[in-house]
């Protein structure tokens, strides 16, 4: 019965130690490709030729640093590519304070008051849009206005790639 | 027998309990490496982690919320001296532009939003958490859609490379200045909300009246050349620009009174084209696409 249970430990702690050490090749990479495309050119050059053609998301394996260009390995190639393309992890999705949290500061504040009325004005929170600024005129509902205008990252880069001819 | 019997069993039991002992050695053995090699890889990693917040720290989400909010607070000033330019056409081709280029800049976490101000002032902001402007003014200046690109991706690359964040040291964490950002947004009290004011106010006051770094300003210059050559425009086409705009003095006086002067720049430029040996490349223009787009802008001229 003894037997059985070290027997089931035993394998249990070979497992993990397994799935660690697996993890950790997993997350050999240095870099990813932040942007849309990266390419991996011969020399730390703009105009250099170009070796190969990373995708947004791509690890890359850094080799050296120079300026403002990494070596790096990728795939069968070796070549350089800039550190404006690329970041240490993975690239995030869009970060959006507008539908995540309704966390608005000067207009959140404004919002809270109308729940509030009394106890808002008391703590200073019944501001108009217009006045949260002494120096500046604040306008947020042009920012509003601003935001919904709705163009896709797929769109955009088929129309930029359009005018350009690729 | 009973006795011989009674030891050879004796002499079992001692053997199962050695057995039994050396396994359960082996098993806590393993435990001990395994638990030393995870702590290992946790420390390292927590490390890593650690190491890289210097330059990379905005990348966490409550940073980028912070920086999202400050930029929405920086827009609504800039929106509150200038009016949009009433051109839908303009409004929507200014936005697929400069939603493609920015995707060629390192901040994939950012929702870049692009808008025309009713000004001739020559000039273009940019607030963080992708909030970009082009005037009316510097539109009319240009001669084809590379121009503009040039123009978005510098501002872009204020963005991109964090220049107000960094000089102002907006995070969302405890650490900033503006301490508990993230849960000021929650619903701070009166005294922390002032401070936020004050600090846009004062990222404002950058871009209205002082300038950025001049180096800020220099880099803006060397990414946005990275981008849009990188996206397939003619690299040169940020000098092009300065050079025309250097020779309205006049009406470019907001824009030299905030960035470092043309022949400062257009020497910069010149030497990043150099160092990549994109001098003499030649790349798309793109000219008739922004006439067509821009017609209504020039119409009213």
């Amino acid at each position: 019965m003894n037997k059985k249970i070290f027997v089931l430990q035993f394998a249990i702690c070979t497992l993990h130690f397994a799935l660690f050490a697996f993890s950790g090749v997993a997350d050999a990479a240095d870099l990813y490709v932040q942007s849309v495309k990266a390419p991996i050119l011969s020399a730390p050059s703009l105009g250099s030729p170009k070796l190969a053609e990373a995708k947004k998301g791509e690890p890359l394996k850094e080799m050296e640093k120079q300026g403002n260009w990494h070596k790096v390995s990728y795939k069968d190639k070796t070549g350089w590519v800039s550190r404006l393309l690329v970041g240490q992890r993975p690239p995030a999705a869009k970060v959006s304070v507008l539908e995540s949290s309704g966390e608005k500061l000067e207009t959140g504040a404004r919002k809270r008051a109308s729940a509030f009325t009394t106890a808002a004005a008391a703590r200073g929170f019944a501001e108009e849009r217009s006045r949260v600024s002494d120096k500046y005129k604040v306008d947020f509902a042009k920012v509003e206005h601003m935001e919904a205008v709705k163009v896709s990252d797929e769109e955009a880069l088929a129309f930029l790639q359009e005018g350009v001819g690729k | 027998m009973k006795k011989n019997r009674g030891q050879g069993s004796g002499v079992r039991g001692q053997k199962d309990r050695l057995t039994s002992h050396v396994l359960r050695l082996t098993v806590f053995m393993l435990f001990s490496i395994y638990c030393s090699l995870f702590t290992a890889f946790a420390a390292s990693d927590d490390f890593r982690q650690r190491a890289s917040q210097g330059d990379e720290s905005f990348s966490e989400e409550d940073d980028v919320k912070a920086e999202v909010i400050f930029g929405r607070g920086l827009a609504a000033r800039i929106l509150g001296k200038h009016s949009f330019y009433e051109d839908e056409k303009l409004n929507k081709y200014v936005n697929k532009l400069g939603k493609g280029l920015a995707q060629f800049a390192n901040r994939p976490e950012i929702e870049f939003r692009f808008a025309v101000l009713d000004t001739d002032i020559v000039n273009a902001y940019a607030a963080p958490g992708g909030y970009i402007f082009v005037t009316k003014g510097a539109l009319r200046n240009m001669e084809d859609e590379a121009e503009l690109a040039a123009v978005l991706a510098h501002e872009i690359a204020h963005v991109s490379e964090r220049h107000i964040v960094k000089e102002l040291n907006i995070k969302g964490t405890e650490v900033s200045p503006v301490s508990g950002f993230a849960r000021v947004l929650g619903g701070g009290t009166g005294a922390v909300k002032a401070v936020f004011t004050q600090m846009v106010d004062k990222a404002a006051e950058i871009l209205f009246e002082k300038g950025l770094k001049k180096q800020d300003e220099f880099d803006s210059d060397r990414v946005a050349t990275m981008i849009i050559s990188t996206a397939g425009y003619d690299p040169s086409a940020l000098k092009r620009y300065l050079k025309k705009i250097s020779s309205a003095a006049k009406e470019t006086k907001t824009l030299t009174d905030t960035h470092p002067s043309f022949d400062e720049r257009i020497k910069n430029v010149d030497s990043i084209l150099a160092d990549n040996q994109l001098t003499e490349k030649k790349q798309a223009r793109v000219k008739e696409r922004f006439e067509e787009r821009s017609r209504g802008l020039r119409g009213k001229e």
